[in-house]
């Protein structure tokens, strides 16, 4: 397979179900890349935000995420909008196969998010790693997480919001 | 990765969020960019019809374009007239214009309708419209998904980015991000 120009977690816009995560509470969630793709620009959909973003891309290995790579953006929106995030740290040409992402805000008012409707299952998930939130407030986003650290079940926990990857 | 025989491909999962919705008509073609995983044959486009038992005469048309720089290039098409005169829900396949290898990777599905599908008061399974908000706050990047604003009721040979809409351009447009539901049979 070529070069990829843009990749999704989401073909579609398929209504809007939102969630928010108090200030400074990072999420992550599974983000599968079918091909190689350059990291350029990173577009989620947001909130009526005023926040600091910061978006980071991880690998996983056994239990442990370990960040790759990073970018964040000031958000100032008065009503929800795509988000285009692209001061990476590096650049980057992420390679095929399952990474994760994870959100945080800054010290602002607390983040929202729009993706799709969701199920809520009163039980963990019980594969792998599909995602979670932190229990602990945290500056930015941590270098690693192992995932025993974070709460696996809940709305915000399942989660998963609209992203667009595009080259 | 490895490159893989696909036998269907389609553009989002028809789990049970979609809705039969009319098209926009002639002169505005729907169009998604889509990530194909593996080769498949051109075989069979299909959609799924909403009839509401008016007579009713619509063409409807499929592009299937690649992106070269600032321009969508027409690789393939199919079509299909539907004459219809009766009510409920059916799978629809589309006559293609020519067989084709799709090769793994990124592809823009287009899609029009001749008609806006209200007057015929026939429609097409489609996404739930997911406006979102505020216009003009579109993704960033090369475009992905939107509509098409084309001068004529034929999808053209190659459509310059800059007549591309992206969805969310425009406030309320729910045409931006509606996107007929299409699988393609091998």
């Amino acid at each position: 397979m070529p070069q990829l120009n843009f990749q999704y977690n989401f073909p579609v816009l398929q209504g809007a179900a939102t969630r928010s995560y108090v200030t400074q509470t990072p999420f992550y969630f599974a983000f599968n890349v079918a091909d190689s793709v350059s990291w350029v620009n990173f577009n989620i959909v947001a909130g009526a935000d005023t926040n600091n973003i910061s978006i980071g891309l991880y690998s996983i290995t056994g239990s442990s995420l370990s960040l790759a790579n990073s970018a964040s953006l000031n958000l100032t929106l008065t009503s929800p909008s795509w988000a285009s995030i692209t001061a990476t740290s590096a650049t980057q040409n992420i390679t095929p196969g399952t990474w994760y992402l994870g959100l945080n805000g800054g010290t602002g008012a607390a983040l929202t998010f729009q993706g799709q409707t969701i199920v809520v299952p009163g039980n963990a998930f019980p594969g792998a790693f599909i995602g979670g939130v932190a229990t602990a407030t945290t500056a930015g986003l941590p270098a690693s997480v192992a995932t025993s650290d974070l709460d696996i079940t809940g709305g915000q926990e399942m989660f998963v919001p609209y992203v667009l990857l595009t080259g | 990765m490895a490159s893989v025989r696909l036998n269907l491909f389609q553009n989002f999962p028809l789990v049970h969020q979609a809705a039969a919705s009319v098209l926009q008509g002639a002169g505005t073609a729907h169009i998604m960019g889509v990530v194909i995983p593996g080769s498949i044959s051109f075989n069979t486009p299909m959609v799924i019809l909403s009839e509401g038992g008016t007579a009713a005469s619509v063409t409807l048309s499929f592009g299937l374009y690649s992106l070269n720089g600032s321009t969508l290039s027409l690789a393939n098409s199919a079509s299909r007239t539907f004459n219809t005169n009766t009510t409920g829900i059916y799978w629809a396949s589309l006559a293609t214009s020519a067989t084709q290898d799709i090769a793994p990777g990124n592809w823009y599905f287009a899609m029009m309708s001749s008609t806006s599908g209200g007057a015929g008061n026939m429609s097409f399974m489609c996404n739930l419209v997911g406006n979102i908000g505020a216009a003009g706050n579109v993704a960033g990047g090369v475009f992905v998904r939107g509509i098409a604003t084309v001068s004529s009721s034929a999808l053209q040979a190659s459509i310059a980015t800059s007549d591309l809409k992206k969805e969310q351009a425009s406030a309320g447009a729910d045409e931006e991000t509606l996107q007929p539901y299409v699988v393609i049979s091998a």
